[in-house]
């Protein structure tokens, strides 16, 4: 009868510590999610990523591009980014 | 946080379930107090999470003029011709296309692409705006080809998975999305700007399927199951947790997931005639909870419950916990999806704080820390009924918590027509 119980007692202890794994290491993860999340939001840069046709070569290529700093959003709906217009 | 009643508890065996209770029935004292902190607590969790929600709902979107450059990056000005249509010009002032943002609804709610096209109407450049998505469904999507291949489409082309584009494996609802805002975008730039007569999209078909059918047909077994109706209970649960598990979890990889859960906490509601499963699923709960105060979901057709359970089979799992220990348990259970869904509200992204391992088992997708927690858990189930769901799942905790207001708010109506009479 002690048997059992030292038994069933050894096997609690063991799938709590198995819970206890489980949560560090689900909640490593989120919180790397929300991190990353967090600073893409303070930064705004999402995923720029943008494909962009190069007529010149008629090559299509995909690659990440900058995302060009958020200012206040312009008086007008003309939106200029030649530099020195 | 709702005491489970006896026949409930994850379909624990019945002489189990007796041996499990003898460690000590609490007293009536000791019960009432208990009931109180849950209620007390269930109050403040109710209150968080509607100020999560405010304060979440104050986060402004991203403005889409930033990303306008992104998806055209030759152009040098941008110039509003119509609500989010921009005509791009180069270094000498000269059209050389349009950029238009469009929105689909993913996984996680709106998305919102900015595409452009040159003045033929072929698509030239792709950005992502804005998403909801879960982090590591979005990568696979940027990983693979599926952006390339909308270059070079034209605004009269139907941009349908498995049509004319092939979706992202184990993506399928943000490659739909990113497909979705990006027909609308060329289309509405093709109306407005290069002044092509393109109708109005029609109202989509609605979507009826195998997974809409067996859902329903689950449901309805059970329910029936349930309310002892039916002969032969124990095996036809059987029937119905595979079919479950085969269908809504290994085909179709559909199991409810907070973030879905989130989604509709969050307002952002999708379209009944192409997402009429998660309506059902959700619906079909909410009714039988407040009808009958039953959850047929988890019990008879989970489809993680049900993976589980053969593991339990294999292993001959049994209740491991004492009362007093599944207590602990419970409530760490709860902070766990209290923190998952307000944290969730608080950042506007239904996604970012879901932590269940669904889709490590049923499309065999993940991070190295998914899978071994997938296979942690499995080994537990061998050892300690549904030890997912009783340890970490954070679905329970809110069917919990209905479970108690539901209760609450029934006691409260009999008190009223005690002292009425």
């Amino acid at each position: 009868m002690a048997n059992t119980k030292k038994k069933t007692s050894l096997m609690t202890y063991l799938l709590m510590a198995m819970v206890a794994i489980c949560i560090a290491l689900l909640a490593t993860q989120t919180l790397s999610d929300v991190r990353e999340e967090l600073q893409k939001q303070s930064s705004r840069e999402r995923y720029a990523i943008a494909a962009e046709f190069e007529p010149g070569g008629m090559e299509i290529s995909l690659k990440p591009t900058p995302t060009p700093t958020p200012g206040p959003p312009p008086p007008t709906p003309t939106y200029d980014i030649t530099e020195g217009e | 946080m709702g005491e489970e009643p006896p026949h409930l508890a994850l379909n624990i065996p019945h002489r189990e379930k007796q041996r499990h209770m003898q460690n000590s029935t609490p007293r009536l004292p000791h019960r009432l107090k208990t009931r109180r902190i849950e209620r007390a607590l269930a109050i403040f969790s109710i209150l968080t999470v509607i100020i999560a929600w405010f304060v979440g709902s104050t986060i402004k979107e991203a403005a889409a003029e930033t990303y306008l450059h992104n998806a055209l990056p030759l152009a040098t000005g941008f110039q509003e011709v119509a609500p989010g249509i921009y005509l791009a010009t180069d270094k000498a002032r000269q059209a050389i296309g349009y950029v238009g943002i469009g929105e689909g609804t993913g996984y996680g709610g709106p998305m919102r692409m900015a595409v452009a096209v040159d003045l033929d109407g072929e698509i030239v450049g792709v950005a992502m705006v804005d998403h909801k998505e879960t982090p590591a469904y979005l990568e696979r999507v940027f990983e693979s080809t599926f952006l390339r291949d909308l270059l070079g489409k034209n605004y009269d082309q139907p941009f349908e998975l498995g049509k004319d584009i092939d979706g992202v494996t184990s993506a399928t609802y943000t490659s739909k999305a990113i497909a979705d805002a990006v027909r609308r975008a060329v289309r509405e730039i093709a109306r407005e700007g290069l002044g092509h007569g393109v109708p109005h999209e029609p109202k989509p078909e609605i979507i009826f399927g195998l997974p809409e059918i067996t859902l329903i047909l689950l449901f309805a077994v059970g329910y029936l199951g349930r309310t002892r109706k039916i002969k032969k209970t124990r095996y036809v649960r059987w029937v119905t947790m595979l079919t479950g598990m085969i269908v809504l979890g290994f085909i179709f990889n559909r199991p409810l997931t907070i973030s879905k859960i989130n989604m509709f906490l969050m307002g952002y509601f999708p379209n009944w005639r192409t997402d009429l499963y998660w309506y059902l699923l959700l619906g079909g709960i909410l009714f039988v909870f407040a009808a009958d105060n039953r959850n047929p979901y988890c019990e008879w057709f989970c489809p993680f419950g049900a993976a589980q359970e053969c593991m339990g089979a294999i292993g001959g799992a049994k209740p491991r916990f004492t009362r007093d220990q599944q207590r602990i348990l419970d409530w760490v259970q709860r902070g766990l999806s209290w923190l998952a869904i307000v944290i969730a509200l608080l950042m506007r992204n239904p996604g970012v704080t879901s932590y269940e391992i669904f889709g490590t088992l049923f499309q065999l997708r993940g991070s190295i820390v998914s899978f071994v927690v997938l296979g942690i858990v499995l080994i537990g189930s061998m050892i300690s009924h549904r030890f997912w769901c009783r340890t970490l799942c954070p679905v329970r905790p809110i069917e919990s918590l209905i479970r108690l207001v539901r209760g609450w708010i029934l006691e409260i109506w009999r008190t009223q027509r005690r002292k009425q009479a």
